[in-house]
């Protein structure tokens, strides 16, 4: 990295301790307020919560500053944790253990090395194409039809969350500033601020000010807590726009996409685990459940925020 | 003298230790769930149902540094003597009690693991006798946990069951799939006054099968709609 973009980067990580340190006053000083003896599960919640922001922002503030190689590696671990979690919960049978082992241990491992060659060509097919044709052959050669279908489409939706979208997120490493600089590491770290952010001010404003909720079987989400969240997030967007090759409302388009299209993901998980009958994809992170939980938003966000870059800014 | 010179094997053992519980942990995620008793260092026996051969690792990695120390699974020697790597690994990583199962040899698989419980040593047990290959989810006890429990009825036994396994490692499989694994301990159990073996086994049993998840296609979709917050 160059020197500027390396001071960036240590910019934009003072930032966010500057935020994560208000929010960790703001916590104790809840929890001090309570009348001794006593505490409210609300805030020990967004205390539980705030420290593992910290964990998840020092781990991505490490990665950037090892720069591709630490990014690359950080989401190919995520992915496989996620797919972890995904698989647990997805229908399978014996006869699918060989195409599940090649999908953790082949496709996986492959699709982030496509990434780190920036093969751009192969890994924005290599998991739609080939491994969606390759592995319900593998399957199929079992010979066990026992709800073949619902096996391989299960297995395939979590190739594509868990492995094609999370790759989205260091695949942004292979967009080409449109000044020739390597400044596109900080385009991850304005993609994870404002989908994270956005997420903050939704739950938030939704829990206080909430009344219309859009999709009341599945989740507890409101529109005033989407429209505050996506607002929140273009103006998080704008501020940090010096980072971005976006420009002022570009960036808080960007930003407002990207929270947009995360909230609707969230929204989609939520759907995916009252299906499955499960409240929370594993215990990984603790007080927030797994992994998928806390990366919902980020895994439909990605892959959007990626093209439109790509699109609208090559 | 004879300890200094075991001295690098038995590095060499706590190193291997550390490594089979890192995989363990990199490939399930593996957790404990402390669900009847707490994570100290009393003496027990953890009785385990068995489906697959990472069974036993599983327990193990599970379990603190200072209950693993004093932990010895029961297993059998054919299993565990059959090449070098083997016999490094059960004995002196796991720091098995080896039974010998050939019918010809006079030993009493009993005699062995009483003495190691007199020595204070915990043990992990795997009841059923053979790995689980059917459908249910158990297969009858042999009688091993009813005698240890009448032979040394202060000694704690403790339903452990290990989900998931089954899909992990299925036999015949070679490579482990990356699935979530949970080992969930129960409440302990004691031979009572008077009970017959197979009033207690059935108890153990279904204390044992009470642990398990239920099977995820017949959950009841909860009644209210839950979101963790980002």
């Amino acid at each position: 990295m160059t020197p500027e973009t390396t001071t960036d980067v240590a910019i934009l990580g003072l930032a966010v301790i500057g935020i994560l340190i208000a929010f960790t006053i703001i916590g104790e000083t809840l929890r001090m307020r309570l009348p001794h003896g006593q505490t409210d599960p609300v805030v020990e919640a967004f205390n539980m919560r705030v420290h593992t922001w910290w964990g998840l922002a020092i781990l991505l503030t490490l990665a950037v500053l090892l720069g591709k190689i630490g990014v690359i590696l950080l989401f190919a671990f995520s992915s496989f944790a996620a797919l972890r979690e995904f698989l647990t919960f997805a229908r399978k049978r014996r006869a699918d253990h060989l195409s599940l082992a090649l999908a953790c241990f082949v496709i996986l491992p492959l699709q982030y090395l496509f990434v780190w060659l920036d093969w751009t060509a192969l890994f924005t097919v290599f998991i739609p194409v080939y491994a969606f044709l390759l592995l319900p052959i593998v399957s199929a050669l079992r010979g066990d039809a026992t709800n073949f279908m619902g096996r391989v489409a299960e297995t395939q939706w979590g190739l594509m969350i868990c492995v094609f979208c999370i790759s989205h997120v260091p695949a942004l490493l292979t967009y080409d500033m449109p000044d020739g600089s390597d400044r596109s590491i900080l385009l991850i770290v304005f993609f994870a601020m404002v989908v994270q952010l956005g997420d903050v001010f939704e739950y938030y404003a939704g829990r206080r000010f909430g009344r219309r909720k859009i999709a009341p079987k599945l989740s507890p989400k409101t529109v005033e807590g989407m429209i505050a969240g996506v607002l929140a997030a273009a103006l998080i967007g704008a501020v940090l726009s010096w980072v971005t090759p976006f420009g002022l409302i570009g960036a808080a388009a960007m930003a407002a996409l990207a929270s947009l299209t995360g909230m609707f993901g969230s929204l989609v998980f939520a759907a995916i685990k009252r299906d499955k009958g499960v409240k929370d994809w594993s215990h990984l992170i603790p007080g927030q459940g797994g992994l998928l939980d806390q990366l919902d938003s980020v895994i439909f966000a990605a892959p959007i925020f990626y093209h439109v870059t790509q699109l609208v800014w090559a | 003298m004879t300890d200094l010179a075991s001295l690098p094997r038995r590095i060499a053992a706590r190193a291997t230790g550390h490594a089979l519980a890192f995989v363990a942990r990199f490939i399930t995620a593996v957790r404990a769930d402390w669900r009847g008793i707490e994570p100290v260092a009393k003496q027990r026996v953890y009785y385990a149902n068995h489906v697959s051969n990472g069974d036993m690792p599983m327990i193990w990695t599970v379990l603190p540094g200072h209950m693993r120390r004093q932990t010895r699974p029961v297993a059998a020697a054919d299993y565990w003597l059959k090449n070098k790597i083997r016999a490094f690994v059960g004995p002196e990583v796991f720091n098995c009690v080896l039974i010998d199962r050939r019918p010809e040899v006079d030993d009493k698989p009993l005699d062995k693991i009483i003495e190691a419980l007199d020595e204070g040593s915990s043990l992990i047990i795997f009841p059923e006798g053979n790995r689980n290959m059917t459908d249910d989810p158990l297969l009858p006890f042999r009688s091993g946990l009813y005698n240890m429990g009448k032979a040394r009825p202060h000694v704690d036994l403790v339903p452990t069951w290990v989900a998931n396994l089954n899909e992990i490692m299925p036999k015949g499989e070679i490579i482990p799939l990356p699935l979530i694994c949970t080992v969930t301990f129960g409440a302990p159990i004691h031979v009572e006054e008077g009970e017959s073996k197979d009033a207690f086994l059935k108890r153990a049993a279904d204390a044992l099968v009470a642990l398990a998840p239920e099977s995820r296609d017949e959950i009841v979709t909860p009644e209210r709609a839950t979101e963790p917050a980002p």
